[in-house]
């Protein structure tokens, strides 16, 4: 029996190829999505899940809040980490972890030169805290003395070969700072949110940690709960201790008591993120990597599942449409005695081996696309990931499911034909399932609509913020990396050798880039109670020049002046201090690396406004920023970045003429350098992916959908082909047999648009609210998303129709 | 074998009644070879039908080897049908995509018969109707005579009791209906007991009775009982 039907499903896909591979390339395309969604939900939930205690440790992280709009930092003041443990008997353990902000470090191993970027400092307890296992040295004790260093397996090999690591030394240009290997760790693997090639010692900054600190970030804290600690319960007891140790501190800082500092709408939130979560569901300021999205994964699960139901629908379409040809075939079989459950059974393992048949191609799919999808997401996945045996039984599984399900219907639709009505072919005139086929038509053109209109948006958006005018120019703007170890006036010498290059325009020194992090500066006016907090950018004269900034009022720094007690602001420091006629106004600060002496307040003069730019991307409103020139005495990292704007032509000889002179200056220090434009780029990485994977699934959505349509189109021809030819001999045009069997095609694709247009507007109006600075939606996005899917429709379908009315009417009569 | 008694069948159109069998009453005895005739629309093949099982009357009673089939449901039918009664159609109506070894197979299939008695079965009736030469053929391979001779092999492979023809020979013309027509004689001879439906004349002769219907009613019923 089970061979009969084998047999007969078949012959009867080979009998209708063109439904077959409709059905098959639909399905399989269906799957191979969601089988590469499904690798990658897998790797994405994977991460930390490896740590033996993970589910007992958490990050305490921090919102700082400012009056009228907050931070979240993943780094907090390093002296919490003792603080939660002398205060809170269910913190067993706590353990920090600092991160080099960018500084690479420049040493040599056996006089060859090294530099690494990778680099983070801890306590002694992090191999205890943290699955990461210690290959050699003690546990306990690698990291307990200063200047020693624990590097990871391929650092190891990379540095010293085959020989052991242990007890040699990394050399640093001063050599009281020099490294001592003492531990070899394993690989932090890559489904993990902490990232280093080097582990070294806390204790060797050991007076800063020996300060207390409690308003400056600076330490990534992760604490070990006591087993059944609840840590929402510990949590609602930050506050009490945040008020108990901050007070002094902030009374010191600001001048205000923590409570009226509160009340300004300042103040600090601490919170715990647990260990598993932290790399989908925490995007705060200054992570370790660049954190994964819990919202990314529910989108791409849904995208897969949407394909694979529009696929599905296919198949229950081409089935049930197909089904007045079988019908007499089930006449038959119920006269020869098979009862209805057989039929079903029959048609049930069809769809099943058109699914299986799919599997196969799925996973041709995927093995060919494996590297473009890595490319798209960033991950690694092999050819080995594919053949796992958990990928293969899903794939099967999700197969059969898709073939039960999509030939659930056709098989009881068909199965229920009674063999009468059959034979006196009621039914071949007028199949079953018509109101089902229309309503799954109506569907699948709404999901495809609603990927367009997305993908349309999307794409404005990025369009919107690649143009948008950032209150700066980011073209041919050169940034080099490293200039901190210059002196003053080596970096003088330096900028005007540079300037005077022919492809040189301007170049000044700064602590940071747009795009990048800006420390806190906090200033009020003389006289005004609250402190103004907001970013500050560290400059030399012609910094504002060379980015091409525009002052609003006042002048720039300059060389003329004595700018050491000078500040530039933006509009937005302006509207938040509510100062009228800003320059001349006199500011002053709490922090203490303004200050000249400890405890006393310098008096900073407003001589510029510069109007508002976006320092950050555009995720983010615009907010309060100061300039402090570079001449300010005790001001740290003044001049990290050199930044050059360059004429556009001959960039490579421009490049390699300060190149040349760097070498010459700074001979240990390699010379590096990024394009403002691409740096700034990467800001956007995640939309330009979501762009991509939108662009990619609605075309895919699309074609299947459109598969579907040519092939019910191609049905409805072949069952009214007896109606077309009397049409012809009655005198219709091909222009009216074509409006004939469009328009009821046509009908359902207007209802699709009408039903998917208000979804998408409300999908994408809450996407957009992401961004601090988007488009509007417009009705001429629904106009043309839906004149786009009308087209595509009305193609796929008039390829059909056309033929079906330029067949000769008296040989389609004939056969009748 | 068979009686129906006051047999009605109607479709409801509307508000009326559109009546294709009225007061039927007819009782087929085993080894009969009968012959419903009548002009189209009479109700011949409906009552066929529901002789046949696969069309139920609205009113009346029907027993078939005494068992009450007007009282079963759809399930206890095909059982009874399976195992007692063979079609053959105006149409052929075998299985496209089906060989002629694998049409015959079909119903020995739904009636479980293991594969080598199978194989033995099919062999003896393709050796019988003199078609092994073509057991490899689809249908649409095969011209229309031998396409009803597969029909009337595919009909009685599973030794029923009843064979149920409607037209068998319509389709066909006069040398390749006379095949058809000499090798129901031939079952009939053996002992089956056969109905079908005609319009033909010289089909009669086969026949032991002839039901002649007008309207949904029995209009004539004579013949030699034997």
């Amino acid at each position: 029996m089970f061979s009969n039907y084998i047999k007969i499903a078949w012959r009867n896909l080979l009998r209708n190829r063109n439904y077959s591979f409709i059905n098959i390339i639909g399905l399989a395309v269906g799957l191979a999505c969601v089988m590469l969604i499904a690798l990658y939900l897998q790797d994405e939930l994977s991460y930390d899940k490896f740590h033996p205690n993970g589910d007992r440790i958490y990050r305490m992280a921090l919102e700082r809040k400012y009056p009228g709009r907050s931070r979240d930092y993943a780094i907090i003041p390093h002296s919490y980490a003792e603080a939660v443990k002398t205060e809170f008997a269910s913190v067993e353990d706590a353990c920090r972890l600092f991160n080099n902000q960018g500084f690479n470090m420049l040493f040599k191993v056996n006089g060859e030169p090294y530099e690494e970027s990778s680099i983070m400092w801890t306590d002694s307890n992090f191999f205890s805290m943290f699955g990461i296992k210690l290959l050699k040295g003690e546990e306990n004790k690698a990291l307990t003395k200063p200047q020693s260093v624990v590097l990871t397996q391929s650092t190891a090999k990379k540095l010293f070969g085959n020989s052991d690591p242990m007890g040699q030394t990394l050399e640093l240009p001063q050599a009281q700072n020099n490294l001592t290997v003492t531990g070899v760790c394993e690989d932090i693997p890559e489904n993990s949110h902490l990232k280093f090639n080097m582990l070294q010692s806390a204790s060797s900054f050991a007076q800063f940690l020996n300060t207390p600190n409690y308003l400056s970030f600076s330490a990534y804290t992760y604490l070990k709960l006591a087993k059944g600690a609840d840590p929402k319960q510990l949590e609602s007891q930050f506050p009490d201790m945040v008020t108990k140790y901050v007070s002094g501190p902030v009374l010191n800082q600001f001048g205000v008591n923590y409570a009226e500092y509160q009340k300004q709408g300042n103040g600090y939130r601490y919170f715990l993120q647990s260990l598993p979560n932290i790399y989908l569901d925490s995007n705060l300021e200054a992570e370790i990597r660049p954190p994964g999205s819990r919202q990314r994964i529910y989108f791409f699960t849904a995208i897969a599942i949407l394909i694979l139901v529009i696929a599905c629908i296919n198949f229950m379409n081409l089935a049930t449409a197909k089904s007045a040809g079988r019908a007499r075939e089930v006449g038959i079989r119920k006269t020869l005695g098979s009862e209805r459950s057989q039929i079903a059974g029959q048609f049930l393992l069809e769809a099943i081996i058109i699914s299986l048949i799919s599997c196969i191609l799925a996973w041709s799919i995927d093995a060919l696309v494996l590297s473009s999808f890595n490319n798209l997401t960033g991950k690694i996945f092999s050819l080995s990931d594919l053949a796992q045996f958990q990928f293969l039984g899903l794939l099967i599984l999700l197969g059969i499911v898709a073939g039960l399900l999509a030939g659930s219907y056709p098989a009881f639709a068909l199965s229920s034909y009674q063999p009468v009505e059959v034979f006196q072919s009621k039914i071949m005139q007028r199949t079953k399932g018509g109101g089902l086929r229309n309503a799954l038509v109506v569907f699948q053109f709404g999901i495809s609509v609603f990927l367009i209109i997305c993908s349309i948006l999307v794409y404005k958006q990025w369009i919107f913020t690649q143009n948008k005018d950032l209150g700066f120019d980011k073209e041919s703007l050169v940034t080099l990396q490293g200039a901190g170890g210059m002196t003053f006036q080596q970096e003088e010498t330096f900028k005007k050798e540079v300037e005077r290059m022919p492809g040189v325009m301007a170049i000044s020194g700064c602590n940071t880039q747009p795009g990048q992090q800006y420390f806190g500066m906090s200033f009020k006016p003389q006289g005004a109670l609250e402190m103004t907090t907001g970013s500050g950018l560290i400059v030399d004269e012609g910094y504002i020049e060379c980015m091409k900034m525009h002052l609003t009022e006042g002048r720039s720094f300059s060389k003329e002046f004595n700018d050491s007690l000078s500040v530039v602001i933006n509009e937005a420091a302006v509207r938040e201090m509510d100062l009228k006629d800003p320059i001349g106004k006199k500011l002053i600060t709490n922090d203490d690396f303004l200050n000249s002496t400890e405890g006393q307040n310098d008096v900073f003069t407003i001589v510029g406004v510069v109007k508002d730019f976006h320092f950050q991307s555009l995720h983010h409103l615009i907010s309060p920023l100061f300039f402090v020139h570079n001449q300010k005495s005790n001001v740290p990292g003044v001049d990290g970045l050199i930044t050059i704007r360059l004429n556009g032509e001959n960039v490579n000889s421009t490049l390699a003429g300060i190149g040349t002179l760097w070498q010459e200056m700074q001979p240990e220090v390699p010379f590096r350098y990024t394009f403002m434009d691409k740096e700034w780029a990467t800001l956007y990485d995640k939309e330009i992916t979501t762009r991509k994977i939108f662009q990619i699934f609605t075309t895919l959505a699309i074609f299947i959908a459109c598969l579907g349509l040519l092939a019910l189109a191609a049905f409805t021809a072949e069952r009214r082909t007896k109606e077309i030819g009397v049409r012809k001999i009655l005198g219709a045009s091909l222009g009216n047999i074509v409006t004939l069997l469009s328009k009821d095609f046509l009908k359902l694709v207007i209802i699709a648009i009408l039903i998917a247009s208000p979804l998408a507007w409300y999908a994408m109006s809450s996407w957009l609210n992401n961004f601090a600075y988007r488009i509007p939606i417009g009705i001429g996005i629904f106009i043309l998303a839906a004149s786009l899917a009308l087209i595509i429709a009305f193609l796929t379908v008039s390829f059909q129709s056309v033929r079906a009315g330029l067949r000769n009417p008296m040989k389609s009569l004939r056969t009748e | 074998m068979i009686n129906l008694i006051n047999i009605e069948r109607y479709y409801n159109q509307g508000l009326r009644k559109a009546w294709v069998l009225r007061d039927i009453s007819l009782e087929i005895k085993e080894g009969e070879f009968i012959s419903i005739m009548g002009p189209s629309g009479s109700g011949k093949t409906t009552l066929l039908n529901i002789i046949g099982m696969l069309d139920q009357a609205n009113n009346g009673e029907y027993y078939f080897l005494d068992e009450p089939v007007h009282k079963f449901n759809e399930r206890k039918r095909t059982d009874l049908h399976k195992h007692y009664i063979g079609f053959i159609f105006q149409a052929y109506h075998l299985i496209d995509d089906l060989t002629v070894y694998e049409n015959i197979e079909t119903p020995l299939l739904y009636k479980k018969i293991d594969r080598s008695q199978r194989k033995a079965i099919v062999a003896d009736i393709l050796d019988r109707f003199n078609i092994v030469a073509k057991k490899d053929l689809f249908p649409h391979q095969l011209s229309g005579g031998q396409q009803q001779l597969v029909g009337v092999a595919r009909a009685v492979v599973s030794k029923p009791k009843l064979l149920l023809a409607d037209e068998p020979t319509g389709n066909l013309h006069s040398t390749q209906g006379k095949i058809i027509m000499d090798t129901l004689a031939e079952l009939h001879k053996e002992g089956m007991t056969i109905i079908q439906v005609t319009h033909d004349e010289n089909n009669i002769q086969y026949g032991t009775r002839v039901i002649e219907l007008w309207d949904g009613f029995i209009k004539k019923n004579d013949g030699n009982t034997p």
